[in-house]
Protein backbone atom coordinates (compact mmCIF):
# COMPACT_ATOMS: atom_id res chain seq x y z
CA UNK A 1 0.00 0.00 0.00
CA UNK A 2 1.52 3.31 -0.62
CA UNK A 3 1.84 5.75 1.96
CA UNK A 4 -0.27 9.44 1.00
CA UNK A 5 1.66 12.53 0.34
CA UNK A 6 3.55 13.93 3.89
CA UNK A 7 1.06 16.97 3.20
CA UNK A 8 -2.06 14.69 3.83
CA UNK A 9 -0.62 12.71 6.84
CA UNK A 10 -2.51 14.01 9.97
CA UNK A 11 -0.76 14.60 12.90
CA UNK A 12 -0.61 11.98 15.49
CA UNK A 13 1.86 12.23 17.73
CA UNK A 14 5.54 13.02 17.84
CA UNK A 15 7.56 10.57 15.04
CA UNK A 16 9.53 7.75 17.04
CA UNK A 17 12.60 7.92 14.46
CA UNK A 18 13.47 10.77 12.43
CA UNK A 19 12.90 10.44 8.62
CA UNK A 20 16.75 11.14 7.88
CA UNK A 21 19.26 11.99 10.83
CA UNK A 22 20.64 15.39 10.54
CA UNK A 23 24.11 14.11 10.23
CA UNK A 24 23.46 11.84 7.85
CA UNK A 25 21.33 14.94 6.00
CA UNK A 26 24.55 16.88 6.44
CA UNK A 27 26.99 14.25 5.07
CA UNK A 28 24.79 13.67 1.95
CA UNK A 29 24.55 17.26 1.57
CA UNK A 30 28.72 17.20 2.07
CA UNK A 31 28.70 14.33 -0.44
CA UNK A 32 26.78 16.38 -2.90
CA UNK A 33 29.43 19.37 -2.94
CA UNK A 34 32.12 17.02 -3.49
CA UNK A 35 30.83 15.16 -6.14
CA UNK A 36 30.43 18.37 -8.24
CA UNK A 37 34.15 19.31 -7.31
CA UNK A 38 35.25 16.21 -8.94
CA UNK A 39 33.09 16.44 -11.58
CA UNK A 40 34.63 19.87 -12.17
CA UNK A 41 38.34 18.58 -12.17
CA UNK A 42 37.13 15.42 -14.19
CA UNK A 43 36.13 18.12 -16.66
CA UNK A 44 38.64 20.07 -16.88
CA UNK A 45 41.44 17.28 -17.51
CA UNK A 46 39.22 15.71 -20.27
CA UNK A 47 39.52 19.31 -22.04
CA UNK A 48 42.75 19.64 -21.68
CA UNK A 49 43.64 15.99 -22.46
CA UNK A 50 41.30 16.91 -25.98
CA UNK A 51 43.60 19.84 -26.30
CA UNK A 52 46.96 18.31 -26.00
CA UNK A 53 49.13 19.51 -28.28
CA UNK A 54 49.43 17.00 -31.33
CA UNK A 55 46.83 14.54 -29.35
CA UNK A 56 49.90 13.45 -27.58
CA UNK A 57 49.02 11.91 -24.17
CA UNK A 58 50.57 11.72 -21.59
CA UNK A 59 53.15 14.72 -22.68
CA UNK A 60 56.28 13.39 -23.63
CA UNK A 61 58.91 12.91 -21.18
CA UNK A 62 56.91 11.73 -18.25
CA UNK A 63 56.53 8.58 -16.62
CA UNK A 64 53.75 6.12 -17.02
CA UNK A 65 51.11 5.86 -14.55
CA UNK A 66 51.56 2.83 -12.70
CA UNK A 67 48.13 1.10 -13.86
CA UNK A 68 48.56 -2.87 -12.69
CA UNK A 69 49.27 -1.90 -8.91
CA UNK A 70 46.62 1.23 -8.76
CA UNK A 71 43.79 -1.77 -10.30
CA UNK A 72 44.93 -3.58 -7.26
CA UNK A 73 44.59 -1.19 -4.61
CA UNK A 74 41.26 -0.34 -6.41
CA UNK A 75 40.32 -4.21 -6.04
CA UNK A 76 40.85 -3.08 -2.19
CA UNK A 77 39.45 -0.14 -1.96
CA UNK A 78 35.87 -1.71 -3.51
CA UNK A 79 36.59 -4.55 -0.73
CA UNK A 80 36.76 -2.20 1.63
CA UNK A 81 32.66 -1.01 0.63
CA UNK A 82 31.69 -4.14 0.48
CA UNK A 83 32.95 -5.01 3.71
CA UNK A 84 31.20 -1.75 5.35
CA UNK A 85 28.38 -2.78 3.28
CA UNK A 86 28.45 -6.44 5.27
CA UNK A 87 29.28 -4.50 8.51
CA UNK A 88 25.86 -2.59 8.38
CA UNK A 89 23.92 -5.60 7.48
CA UNK A 90 25.36 -7.48 10.69
CA UNK A 91 25.12 -4.28 12.62
CA UNK A 92 21.17 -3.86 12.91
CA UNK A 93 20.70 -7.39 14.33
CA UNK A 94 23.12 -7.25 16.37
CA UNK A 95 26.25 -4.71 17.06
CA UNK A 96 28.67 -6.33 18.49
CA UNK A 97 29.26 -8.49 15.23
CA UNK A 98 29.88 -5.73 13.07
CA UNK A 99 33.44 -5.34 14.82
CA UNK A 100 35.19 -7.28 12.35
CA UNK A 101 33.54 -6.24 9.23
CA UNK A 102 34.16 -3.01 9.98
CA UNK A 103 37.94 -3.71 11.36
CA UNK A 104 38.60 -5.01 7.83
CA UNK A 105 36.83 -2.49 5.67
CA UNK A 106 39.62 0.05 7.81
CA UNK A 107 42.29 -2.05 7.51
CA UNK A 108 41.87 -2.74 3.68
CA UNK A 109 41.52 1.89 2.92
CA UNK A 110 44.84 2.16 5.39
CA UNK A 111 46.08 -0.17 2.63
CA UNK A 112 44.72 1.54 -0.36
CA UNK A 113 45.85 4.95 0.99
CA UNK A 114 49.54 3.89 2.41
CA UNK A 115 50.54 2.16 -1.23
CA UNK A 116 48.85 4.67 -3.36
CA UNK A 117 51.53 6.78 -1.22
CA UNK A 118 54.04 4.63 -1.89
CA UNK A 119 53.29 4.91 -6.03
CA UNK A 120 53.60 8.97 -6.08
CA UNK A 121 56.68 8.80 -3.95
CA UNK A 122 57.62 6.38 -7.17
CA UNK A 123 55.74 8.61 -9.39
CA UNK A 124 58.07 11.91 -8.07
CA UNK A 125 61.12 10.21 -8.09
CA UNK A 126 60.21 9.23 -11.71
CA UNK A 127 59.91 12.87 -12.69
CA UNK A 128 56.07 13.39 -12.22
CA UNK A 129 56.16 16.32 -10.49
CA UNK A 130 53.26 19.12 -9.63
CA UNK A 131 54.51 21.15 -12.14
CA UNK A 132 56.39 18.97 -14.43
CA UNK A 133 53.23 19.14 -16.68
CA UNK A 134 49.69 19.02 -16.64
CA UNK A 135 49.46 15.76 -16.63
CA UNK A 136 51.24 15.84 -13.36
CA UNK A 137 49.20 18.95 -12.51
CA UNK A 138 45.98 17.29 -12.73
CA UNK A 139 47.26 13.96 -11.29
CA UNK A 140 48.27 14.97 -7.99
CA UNK A 141 44.88 17.65 -8.10
CA UNK A 142 42.40 15.24 -8.18
CA UNK A 143 43.80 12.27 -6.97
CA UNK A 144 45.39 14.41 -3.85
CA UNK A 145 41.82 15.71 -3.26
CA UNK A 146 40.65 11.86 -3.15
CA UNK A 147 43.66 10.70 -0.88
CA UNK A 148 42.49 13.87 1.37
CA UNK A 149 39.28 12.51 1.54
CA UNK A 150 39.94 9.25 1.91
CA UNK A 151 42.22 10.32 5.62
CA UNK A 152 39.01 11.88 6.63
CA UNK A 153 37.38 8.74 5.91
CA UNK A 154 39.50 6.64 7.32
CA UNK A 155 39.56 8.47 10.66
CA UNK A 156 35.50 8.44 10.54
CA UNK A 157 35.92 4.36 10.61
CA UNK A 158 38.39 4.46 12.80
CA UNK A 159 36.26 6.44 15.21
CA UNK A 160 33.43 4.27 14.41
CA UNK A 161 35.47 1.11 15.46
CA UNK A 162 36.63 2.33 18.71
CA UNK A 163 33.36 3.34 19.44
CA UNK A 164 31.93 -0.16 18.24
CA UNK A 165 34.52 -1.36 20.79
CA UNK A 166 33.04 0.37 23.73
CA UNK A 167 29.73 -0.20 22.93
CA UNK A 168 28.74 3.13 22.36
CA UNK A 169 27.93 3.61 18.80
CA UNK A 170 24.88 5.56 17.73
CA UNK A 171 23.22 4.04 14.56
CA UNK A 172 23.12 7.56 13.14
CA UNK A 173 26.93 7.88 13.60
CA UNK A 174 27.97 4.79 11.90
CA UNK A 175 25.13 5.92 9.02
CA UNK A 176 27.09 8.97 8.70
CA UNK A 177 30.14 7.32 8.15
CA UNK A 178 29.12 4.82 5.76
CA UNK A 179 27.76 7.95 3.76
CA UNK A 180 30.92 9.48 3.16
CA UNK A 181 32.73 6.14 2.82
CA UNK A 182 30.29 4.54 0.20
CA UNK A 183 31.20 8.38 -1.66
CA UNK A 184 35.41 7.72 -1.69
CA UNK A 185 35.24 4.19 -2.54
CA UNK A 186 31.92 5.25 -5.31
CA UNK A 187 34.40 8.21 -6.97
CA UNK A 188 37.48 6.21 -7.13
CA UNK A 189 36.98 3.92 -10.03
CA UNK A 190 35.78 7.06 -11.86
CA UNK A 191 38.59 8.53 -11.70
CA UNK A 192 40.69 5.64 -12.11
CA UNK A 193 38.92 5.44 -15.59
CA UNK A 194 39.63 8.62 -16.32
CA UNK A 195 43.39 9.77 -14.73
CA UNK A 196 45.05 6.21 -15.29
CA UNK A 197 43.38 4.54 -18.07
CA UNK B 1 26.08 63.94 -24.55
CA UNK B 2 24.10 61.75 -27.22
CA UNK B 3 20.12 61.31 -25.94
CA UNK B 4 20.93 57.29 -26.32
CA UNK B 5 24.01 57.46 -23.79
CA UNK B 6 21.42 58.20 -20.20
CA UNK B 7 18.67 55.88 -21.49
CA UNK B 8 19.84 51.96 -20.52
CA UNK B 9 17.66 50.47 -23.26
CA UNK B 10 19.08 52.36 -26.54
CA UNK B 11 22.70 52.24 -24.62
CA UNK B 12 22.52 48.38 -24.76
CA UNK B 13 21.40 48.12 -27.99
CA UNK B 14 24.09 50.43 -29.28
CA UNK B 15 26.78 48.62 -27.55
CA UNK B 16 25.67 45.18 -28.93
CA UNK B 17 26.87 46.73 -32.41
CA UNK B 18 29.44 47.26 -31.00
CA UNK B 19 30.82 43.54 -30.31
CA UNK B 20 33.57 41.57 -31.98
CA UNK B 21 34.75 38.08 -31.44
CA UNK B 22 36.93 37.64 -28.47
CA UNK B 23 38.34 33.99 -28.76
CA UNK B 24 38.01 33.62 -25.10
CA UNK B 25 36.75 30.58 -24.56
CA UNK B 26 39.91 28.07 -25.36
CA UNK B 27 37.86 25.41 -25.99
CA UNK B 28 36.35 27.18 -29.23
CA UNK B 29 39.63 28.52 -30.44
CA UNK B 30 41.27 25.52 -30.65
CA UNK B 31 39.54 24.04 -33.25
CA UNK B 32 40.39 20.26 -33.20
CA UNK B 33 37.64 18.22 -33.56
CA UNK B 34 38.28 15.95 -30.44
CA UNK B 35 38.74 19.34 -28.29
CA UNK B 36 34.59 19.92 -29.57
CA UNK B 37 33.63 16.60 -28.07
CA UNK B 38 35.65 16.70 -25.16
CA UNK B 39 33.70 20.58 -24.21
CA UNK B 40 30.43 18.64 -25.53
CA UNK B 41 30.30 15.55 -23.08
CA UNK B 42 32.10 17.60 -20.17
CA UNK B 43 28.88 19.86 -20.58
CA UNK B 44 26.34 17.49 -20.82
CA UNK B 45 28.35 15.58 -17.45
CA UNK B 46 27.97 18.69 -15.23
CA UNK B 47 24.63 19.19 -16.48
CA UNK B 48 22.90 15.65 -15.59
CA UNK B 49 25.20 15.04 -12.74
CA UNK B 50 23.45 17.60 -10.32
CA UNK B 51 20.20 16.43 -11.90
CA UNK B 52 20.64 12.85 -11.40
CA UNK B 53 21.74 13.65 -8.11
CA UNK B 54 18.47 15.62 -7.32
CA UNK B 55 16.57 13.09 -8.56
CA UNK B 56 17.97 10.51 -7.02
CA UNK B 57 17.51 11.53 -3.54
CA UNK B 58 14.07 12.65 -3.77
CA UNK B 59 13.65 8.83 -5.51
CA UNK B 60 14.99 7.42 -2.44
CA UNK B 61 13.75 9.90 0.18
CA UNK B 62 10.31 8.75 -1.14
CA UNK B 63 11.09 5.48 -0.53
CA UNK B 64 12.01 6.07 2.99
CA UNK B 65 9.33 7.97 4.09
CA UNK B 66 6.86 4.81 2.66
CA UNK B 67 8.74 2.88 5.02
CA UNK B 68 8.97 5.11 7.25
CA UNK B 69 4.97 5.71 7.18
CA UNK B 70 4.79 2.03 7.34
CA UNK B 71 6.51 1.44 10.37
CA UNK B 72 4.83 4.12 12.01
CA UNK B 73 1.22 2.69 11.09
CA UNK B 74 2.74 -1.05 12.64
CA UNK B 75 3.69 1.11 15.88
CA UNK B 76 0.52 3.35 16.58
CA UNK B 77 -2.03 1.30 14.59
CA UNK B 78 -4.23 2.62 11.10
CA UNK B 79 -4.30 6.72 11.06
CA UNK B 80 -8.12 8.10 12.38
CA UNK B 81 -9.74 8.39 8.53
CA UNK B 82 -10.40 12.45 8.19
CA UNK B 83 -14.39 11.78 6.98
CA UNK B 84 -14.53 10.22 10.20
CA UNK B 85 -13.92 13.23 11.92
CA UNK B 86 -16.07 15.68 10.38
CA UNK B 87 -19.23 13.45 11.34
Amino acid sequence: MSAPPPSEVPHVGAPTSPLIPSGVMGMLLFVFSEVMFFAGLISAFAIVKAMAPGGIWPPPGQPRLPIEATGLNTAALLLSGVALFYANRVYSKDPQKAKLPVLVALLLASFFVFFQGLEWASLIGEGLTFTSSQLGSFFYMIIGSHAIHAVAAICGLGYIYVQLLRDKLAPTQFWTAQVFWYFVVGIWPILYWQVYL
Amino acid sequence: MPPWFSHPALLTLVLLTLESSAWACAVCGDGKEESRWAFVWTTAFMTFVPLCMVFGFFWWFRRRFNTWYAQQELEDGPRPDSTQQSS
